[in-house]
């Protein structure tokens, strides 16, 4: 690679004063974060604090670490930690490996227009929303009867009791996950396959490589930093369970509450009653904390065994 | 050294301008509040020979939808305002269900200035109060004569709090009364007399499991099946009971020795619980019963026999789609006992508050006083008469359009409330009984509302056994035996005695004023 010679902010300094307005177009994306991610960060200071609204932030007494008292001291806190790290996993490991599957497929049909349309199609359910999904779900294995079942039935298989059934959900969530996810992520994959150039595909097939060998030799390797990326992204709030997601489709259902009950869902819970900004804010504290130990973590793995293919 | 230089200037740039940019909000709302010149000069009531008064717009947030045609109704509730001398106009705000209780307090600790909004003892009313961010009005209630005599006198002195009227206590009814609303054509086709008590209900609902093939015998939501235990009870709407709701869930209070319990050991309960534990093995409760979101829907389908019903005079109307279901009849359920009242604290659940940031409290007590004049008040509520609604008689109505305005918001007044003229004969008799204080008797725990700040931690940690154990125990998807052995050991497992005793230590303090 050429320009790896390290320059100092001199040089910076010089690019824009050459190109101002190129660097210029950046500042409202400057700004923006500075306002909206930046700046709340001093927020972080209610978690802290037995916030009042009448005293404000600063004004607010403080109480150390008492806030988070009440979540890790809970009962359940290790089985909600297990289900939030386990939901994710599952949705990270299987929505990318579907992503993947469906854009290495989509590369490979060449009529424009069945392609267009099927990548509408797949793209679809990540535009609705998890009320509507929820629902969906409801109706098909809700009900004394769910329309699962009479499937299974005409199938020769027993009925399943869906809402009771704890075990299954990580499976059913993971499932409605990958279908409004996966499509989704794999135009971003097909949009890394497009950048890859066609020279090595020529070349390949010059030297009489199979569209299999393609698919595995090349399109796949140079797929890799790509899909560590999205994954190191995810890896991020690996401690937020998705809770429109969950609350939508779970509500509340106490008897799948042993797998699906996540942090968010419980913290909902808890303050449903109390309103304590304080206790909610530690929560969402511990878990970008952790978020963020997961990423650098993760980032230094990746860094390992890939450069190219680590966020930082 | 020149390059560091120019770097630190940029950021120093980008920072000041940013400050800028997120500054100029709240200078916007400084200025609301300075040109108000006259504030609460005039007592609100309409006087032509008054000089005609600065109108005062004032701010209000609600929860909800914007109801249909609103701006019609609030133009035509503006004009009269004018045309009245009050001195105000309303600017009404509806932000989402999901997030108003956030909203507003963010808003109010942000410092924008409005000048009424809901709050409710299930919201933030406590914290606010006790924060000092709502003001109280019982002076400016004393000198409102409509809006005082719009509510009855037990619901103005159970709704204090620490002794002030803390916000305009927002209600139809005095206390609850439940029952059911069940399907007459079926009882009638299976020759029953009119159903009285519970024990008839529980009769109806096996003879509709046994005989009927199609239609299932009993539906509620999952989510308000809390209600089952007060429903399923021989007390039912008496006051035959030994332990009440301290209206904190999951815990009671003992009438004989004047004791807080948790669910487990309140004996009013154990009939309640043992009954769903049967009814939901037999399938009178359905087995769905914890993901049950449709009851309105599937019970108007004609899919099920009975639902559950509360005389609030909204309860009732949700269930008059089921009359187009040829040959269906309903009927309202109130088993009652009249040899004794049943107990209420009228405790309202909604709150017009006031926060202290507004510069307009003397106004909007205005505007809540000419709000509790019956035209005024059929204005808002109702729509524009002739065009949204017409009276059918002094306390019933026939809607016209789509106009439905939240009252519990603003409007509520229970002697001005008018009822929908298509309700069914048995839901208005209930409602009107249910609005009237001297059905009830006061109950010994009137004016407690829990503050939890004491022990938050417990309860933060006991609340979700709410949803995780006494909603399935209600529901009788866990049996009753077991269903309270649990709840008893996770919740004291979680340092619950601790809540227990916060709760007694306020409930004997109002006990003994």
């Amino acid at each position: 690679m050429p320009n790896v010679r390290k320059r100092g902010a001199g040089y910076k300094l010089q690019q824009i004063a050459r190109n101002p307005f190129l660097y210029g177009m950046a500042v409202p994306g400057l700004l923006f974060f500075l306002i909206f991610s930046y700046f709340p960060i001093y927020g972080i200071l209610i978690a802290f604090k037995n916030y009042d609204f009448s005293k404000g932030i600063t004004g607010s007494e403080w109480v150390g670490f008492r806030n988070f008292n009440y979540f890790f001291t809970s009962d359940d806190f290790w089985i909600i930690l297990r289900n939030t790290l386990l939901l994710n996993v599952l949705f990270i490991v299987f929505t990318t490996l579907a992503a993947v599957l469906i854009a290495l497929m989509f590369n490979e049909i060449r009529n424009k227009y069945f392609k267009r349309i099927s990548q509408s199609l797949i793209f679809l359910p990540y535009f609705m929303s998890w009320i509507v999904i929820g629902m969906l779900v409801q109706s098909f294995l809700g009900g004394e009867s769910p329309p699962v079942n009479a499937w299974i039935q005409n199938l020769g298989f027993e009925p399943v009791n869906w809402m009771f059934e704890s075990a299954l959900w990580p499976w059913i969530l993971t499932i409605i996950r990958v279908w409004q996810g996966a499509g989704y992520l794999s135009i971003i994959f097909l949009a890394a396959i497009t950048g890859i150039s066609e020279d090595l595909y020529e070349a390949a097939r010059i030297d009489g490589a199979s569209k299999m060998q393609i698919m595995l030799r090349i399109t796949l390797p140079l797929l890799v930093p790509t899909i560590s990326i999205m994954t190191l992204l995810s890896v991020g709030r690996i401690f937020n369970g998705d809770f429109a997601m969950i609350y939508a489709i779970i509500g509340d259902n106490s008897l799948l509450y042993p797998t699906t009950d996540v942090i968010d869902t419980f913290v909902f819970r808890s303050m449903r009653q109390l309103h304590d900004f304080g206790m909610s804010s530690a929560v969402g504290l511990f878990q970008s904390v952790m978020g963020l130990i997961f990423v650098i973590i993760a980032n230094a793995v990746t860094r390992k065994m890939s450069k190219e293919s680590a966020l930082f | 050294m020149r390059s560091k230089k120019m770097l630190s200037i940029t950021i120093a740039a980008v920072l000041s301008l940013s400050m800028l940019v997120s500054g100029c909000g709240g200078n916007g709302n400084n200025n609301t509040g300075a040109n108000t010149p006259n504030n609460g000069e005039g007592k609100g009531q309409s006087n032509s020979a008054d000089s005609p008064k600065e109108t005062v717009e004032l701010k209000a947030y609600f929860p909800g939808d914007k109801p249909s045609g609103f701006e019609d109704v609030l133009k035509a509730v503006n004009e009269k305002l004018k045309a009245d001398n009050v001195g105000a106009s309303l600017n009404i705000n509806f932000l989402p269900w999901s997030d108003y209780g956030n909203s507003v307090s963010v808003k109010m600790s942000a410092g924008e200035e409005f000048d009424m909004y809901l709050d409710a003892p299930w919201l933030s009313m406590s914290q606010m109060i006790a924060s000092g961010s709502i003001i109280p009005l019982d002076d400016m209630v004393a000198s409102r004569k409509e809006l005082k005599e719009s509510i009855p006198d037990q619901m103005w002195d159970a709704n204090k709090f620490g002794g002030k009227i803390m916000g305009i206590p927002l209600g139809t009814v005095q206390g609850t009364l439940y029952g059911f609303v069940i399907r007459k054509d079926l009882r009638e086709k299976y020759g029953m007399p009119e159903l009285k008590t519970v024990a008839d209900v529980e009769k109806f609902l096996y003879t509709v499991k046994e005989k009927e093939t199609t239609i299932k015998p009993f539906v509620i939501d999952g989510r308000k099946a809390d209600k089952l235990p007060a429903l399923f009870n021989d007390t039912l709407n008496t006051g035959k009971v030994s332990y009440i709701e301290t209206l904190v869930p999951m815990f009671y209070y003992s009438l004989e020795n004047k004791k807080v319990v948790g669910a487990w050991d309140a004996k009013t309960l154990d009939q309640s619980f043992e009954r769903a534990t049967k009814y939901y093995e037999d399938g009178i409760l359905s087995k769905n019963i914890a993901q049950e979101q449709n009851a309105q829907t599937l019970f108007n389908q004609g899919k099920y026999a009975a639902t559950y019903y509360a005389a609030d005079g909204v309860e009732g109307l949700k269930y008059l789609d089921a009359l187009k279901i040829d040959g269906a009849e309903l009927e309202v359920v109130v088993p009652h006992d009249e040899t004794s009242k049943p107990y209420s604290n009228y405790q309202q659940w909604n709150f017009l508050t006031i926060p202290k940031a507004s510069k307009h409290a003397e106004l909007v007590m205005d505007v809540a006083n000419w709000l509790s004049v019956k035209e005024n008040h059929d204005l808002l509520e109702y729509g524009v008469e002739g065009k949204d609604w017409e009276s059918v008689g002094d306390s019933s109505y026939k809607q016209l359009s789509a106009y439905v305005f939240p009252g519990f918001v603003l409007t509520w007044r229970p002697t001005l409330e008018r009822t929908p003229d298509n309700m069914l004969a048995g839901d208005k008799e209930w409602v009107e009984k249910a609005g009237a204080a001297d059905f009830f008797n006061l109950s010994p725990i009137t004016g407690f509302s829990f503050d939890a700040e004491q022990v938050k931690t417990e309860y933060a940690k006991t609340t979700p056994f709410f949803d995780s154990v006494f909603l399935p125990l209600s529901q009788g998807v866990l049996p009753a035996d077991k269903g309270k052995e649990m709840l008893k050991d996770k919740i004291l497992g979680v340092g619950g005695q601790k809540v227990i005793d916060e709760i007694q230590k306020q409930i004997d303090a109002v006990v003994a004023k």
